[in-house]
């Protein structure tokens, strides 16, 4: 399970074309709400980096087999990426408070980038994790702030790079030890 | 919705693992458990009990020569470790060898009939070099040198192993995806207590076919998890000449990489011990099916458990130890909490035949005793006290 293999998950389990598609639509507010979705993303991605060991231990799940779940999940997510429509801006709530509703909850941190941070700070560490997961989310929220548009055929192109590099992550847990 | 529906999904493709972590002496005293099966279930012939179906109270009949000379090293290495009487009951086994050896034009066999196998023998020179050791006699070692000599005229030229042996004529015919890591490990126990006899020769022959063709050539499928092999490569690893032949922290044995072949197998008995732990009845039965065979188990244990010991030996290697650790004590688990316990036995009508024993669908098999015993043998000192 690579820092490369990690992040470019993470990119996908993330999709940035579906966090825009919901974003505000203007400039300002769009630029607020990006601050909140990533503050509260890297907190609950931190959060779930640092109890992933105690998770993993309740689940009774080993930390290679958390990889199989890891990868499961952004497939699962970039197959519904492939063929479900980017959310829309609305219902939302109202102002930089989108950042947290529906920008960084669901969009941004989906179940697919929970159990992979779990994951991931099980084999890795958790502050490589966050350092890793983190920095992925750094460059999502970028091409957002950047105004690039939540097409759906983007949306989907992402999706199937996630539908690769979930097969590959899926495919790491299971040659794991 | 879409939290539900990714749970959901993974957590069919993902479940539980049952593991836990046993103590040295619950390991060990798993261990004397299956010694006291054996003490319990040999005849005057020196046969034991092969197969026991406990729901008919009967036994099922049948006999292996190979398990039997598995069985023999298991006791003997249960001697080894320091359950006392193993080795007794083992030497009332031999009696069933001595009366079934066979001269061939290729040198002595063991095994009943016109066709005998190859890893009969393998396992039986294992089982008198353990004995040796373990009650530091050198009475049998005329044998010994005898069935060597045999086993180096199994191996092809392209280090293959023959897996059937014609008595009448001596040639060999045949694969099996267990006698070749069998041949190799009893040669290479040979040239580890015989340094001067040149079986090293033969078990490098051996060693090159199974690390660089076997898979390729032979084609096991789903492919083999091959304690055997781990049990060959944890002796040749303490041979005089290991440093020469480079079999060090390179992982290199006389210019054959073994890392590969290493991470290989490592990730195999890793996924199989996996799998096995989800495997704990209700809904996991229709998505993981029913427990394995404890024999199966048992070899997940003993390749581990040799691995954990050439890594200790080893520290440089670059391989997932942490996790290796982790499987050695979930697999230590599985065959603690799945053997027969005493008072599980009492309520059946013949105790002993259940007592210290592995079932599978109310059968148990005399190799389900001797894998699972080889596994806490090998595996107790890597259990916390």
């Amino acid at each position: 399970m690579s820092p490369t293999l990690i992040a470019l998950a993470a990119i996908c389990a993330a999709n940035p074309f579906r966090i825009a598609a919901c974003a505000p639509a203007s400039v300002d507010t769009r630029r607020k709400a990006v601050v909140v979705a990533t503050a509260s993303t890297l907190l609950a991605v931190g959060l779930f980096a640092l109890l992933s060991d105690p998770i993993l231990d309740l689940l009774n799940v080993s930390g290679s087999s958390s990889r199989i779940a890891a990868g499961v999940a952004v497939l699962v997510v970039g197959v519904r990426d492939l063929f479900v429509q980017p959310p829309s801006p609305e219902p939302a709530l109202t102002g930089w408070r989108a950042g947290i509703m529906p920008m960084a909850f669901p969009t941004l941190f989906t179940p697919a980038l929970a159990i992979l941070t779990i994951s991931a700070g099980s084999v890795r560490g958790a502050g490589t994790a966050l350092g890793i997961i983190g920095g992925a989310i750094l460059l999502v929220v970028l091409l957002v702030v950047a105004n690039v548009r939540g097409t759906y055929w983007r949306a989907a192109t992402v999706g199937s790079a996630g539908v690769v590099f979930g097969t590959l992550l899926t495919l790491n847990g299971v040659t794991a030890i | 919705m879409a939290w539900i529906l990714i749970f959901a999904v993974v957590g069919l493709v993902v479940h539980p693992e049952n593991c836990g972590t046993p103590t040295s002496a619950e390991v060990n005293d798993a261990a004397a458990e299956a010694v006291s099966w054996f003490g319990a279930n040999i005849g005057d012939d020196g046969t034991f009990v092969y197969r026991y179906d406990r729901a008919e109270g009967e036994p099922l009949g049948g006999y292996n020569d190979v398990r039997h000379a598995g069985v023999l090293l298991s006791l003997y290495q249960a001697e080894s470790a320091g359950i006392e009487g193993a080795a007794a009951i083992a030497d009332r086994g031999l009696a069933y060898v001595e009366e079934h050896l066979q001269p061939t034009p290729i040198g002595i066999v063991f095994g009943r009939g016109p066709t005998v196998r190859s890893g009969s023998i393998g396992l039986l020179v294992a089982a008198l070099d353990e004995r040796r050791g373990a009650l530091g006699t050198d009475d049998r070692d005329a044998l010994l040198l005898e069935l060597g000599r045999t086993l180096s005229a199994v191996v092809e030229p392209g280090g293959a192993v023959g897996a059937s042996i014609d008595t009448k004529t001596g040639s060999t015919s045949g694969r099996s995806p267990f006698f070749t890591g069998e041949v190799l490990w009893a040669l290479a126990r040979l040239h580890l207590t015989f340094p001067n006899r040149e079986f090293d020769e033969s078990a490098l022959r051996v060693y090159r076919y199974l690390i660089e063709d076997r898979d390729r050539v032979e084609s096991p499928w789903p492919p083999v998890s091959d304690h055997w092999g781990a049990y060959a490569l944890e002796t040749m690893s303490r041979w005089p000449n290991a440093d020469s032949l480079r079999l060090g922290p390179d992982l290199e044995l006389d210019g054959t990489a073994t890392s590969d072949w290493l991470r290989r197998q490592l990730n195999l008995f890793g996924l199989q011990v996996r799998y096995e732990s989800q495997r704990q009845g209700g809904l996991t039965h229709f998505t993981r099916g029913t427990v394995a065979l404890p024999a199966g188990v048992g070899t997940l244990g003993e390749g581990i458990g040799n691995y954990l010991q050439f890594l200790n030996r080893f520290p440089e290697v670059d391989v997932d130890v942490d996790s290796l650790n982790d499987r050695a004590r979930c697999v230590a688990h599985l065959l603690v909490q799945r053997q027969t316990s005493a008072s599980q036995a009492q309520e059946h009508r013949a105790p002993l035949r259940l007592q210290g024993a592995w079932f599978r669908e109310d059968v148990t098999q005399m190799d389900d005793q001797q894998h699972a015993l080889s596994a806490l043998l090998l595996l107790k000192d890597w259990m916390p006290k």
